[in-house]
């Protein structure tokens, strides 16, 4: 029996999404702990449980083929944030997710990174449509969902979260990502 | 494209495989968690409780390179527990567990047959030279299962779960 882990390795202009390594739990751990940085994704009130989410996160991946990259600014090799797919058992469905790491702000990451892990959910798994969850209040998220194109649709009660805004995004079709006849993505606009 | 893929060989007993835990066994761990049986597991706890608690099982697999097996029926395939070692970052060591999903499959030895493979499978293939287990002093019959599998008491570790006494289990010369 094989325990397998297919993550893509996927590149943009300043970042490359990777499958997380073990070297990358220090700064996961550090912005789940940080209450400021991580009130609207979930903030770990301990290593243990820091440890735990990131073993859980590497668990998504094995169980549901996809999960939450680790995003590395590609000048410096340094793990800058985390972004990708994430449907945990109690999610109205799945949803894109984003997080920059402290000192990597201001830099468009979370849009850059998003943008890429989109188009690989619609182009290279399939999904045709995605979510993004944000607690209220959250308005960075906010604004961001919508430069990513997504739209207001409803509030529901979040399993862990509590209340949140539930925004749509854009379909495969909407953004222009059907896939080739002959298999190869289109250009991404 | 990079991709991390972990082979982990299945261990056979006369009637169980331990196997590499996967999307089949979420179910019955769903269950197991969310029922009583879980109390010294954290539980009962939500369904998403425990699936981020079985998904973090699957995980370690992939940042310790051991973890626990989930337990198959030979004869129907049927996901009945999970055994092998818990280490999860704040343990100091990895710690030796089990369980078995429903009352139904205990008093038939299961959990023995498998702790026995996973305990032989430890000390010959991984060459470990002991494990403990933390056993809730409350947890009557892990205890006696621990002692049955040959595990001794160890003053000298500290348990990293509250009210759990370690018991240390070593390798044989023959695991029955």
């Amino acid at each position: 029996m094989t325990l397998q882990l297919t993550i893509p390795q996927l590149e943009t202009e300043h970042l490359i999404l990777r499958g997380p390594e073990p070297a990358d739990f220090e700064p996961l751990c550090a912005f789940l702990m940080d209450p400021a940085r991580s009130w609207g994704f979930g903030t770990e009130e301990d290593r243990p449980k820091a440890w735990r989410w990131f073993a859980t996160n590497i668990g998504h991946w094995a169980l549901h083929g996809y999960g939450y990259f680790t995003m590395e600014w590609k000048d410096t090799g340094q793990p800058c944030g985390i972004t990708g797919i994430w449907d945990p058992e109690g999610w109205p469905e799945p949803e894109i997710g984003w997080v920059v790491f402290d000192g990597f702000e201001g830099r468009g990451i979370a849009f850059e990174g998003a943008t890429r892990a989109r188009r690989w959910a619609y182009e290279d798994l399939g999904f045709t449509t995605l979510t993004s969850n944000i607690v209220p209040g959250n308005d960075r998220s906010v604004a961001l969902a919508k430069r990513l194109g997504a739209w207001f649709e409803r509030e529901y009660d979040n399993v862990q979260m509590g209340a949140e805004q539930l925004f749509r995004h854009p379909s495969p079709a909407d953004l222009g990502l059907n896939a080739d006849s002959d298999g190869s993505p289109e250009a991404y606009a | 494209m990079t991709g991390a893929s972990l082979h982990i060989p299945s261990v056979e007993t006369d009637r169980l495989i331990l196997r590499a835990p996967g999307a089949a066994d979420t179910g019955p761990m769903l269950s197991f968690l969310g029922s009583e049986r879980a109390a010294f597991y954290g539980g009962p706890m939500a369904p998403s409780a425990a699936w981020e608690k079985f998904s973090s099982y699957v995980g370690q697999w992939m940042l310790r390179g051991y973890g626990l097996y989930s337990l198959a029926l030979k004869d129907t395939n049927e996901t009945i527990g999970m055994a092998g070692p818990y280490h999860p970052e704040h343990f100091p060591e990895p710690e030796m567990s089990w369980l078995l999903t429903e009352g139904r499959f205990e008093g038939k030895g299961y959990a023995r047959e498998a702790c026995n493979a996973v305990l032989t499978h430890l000390f010959t293939t991984f060459g470990w030279s002991s494990v403990v287990s933390y056993i809730d002093r409350d947890n009557i019959a892990s205890r006696k299962l621990a002692e049955r599998l040959g595990a001794k008491l160890d003053p000298t570790a500290q348990a990293a779960v509250p009210n759990c006494e370690c018991l240390r289990h070593w390798p044989q010369r023959a695991r029955a």
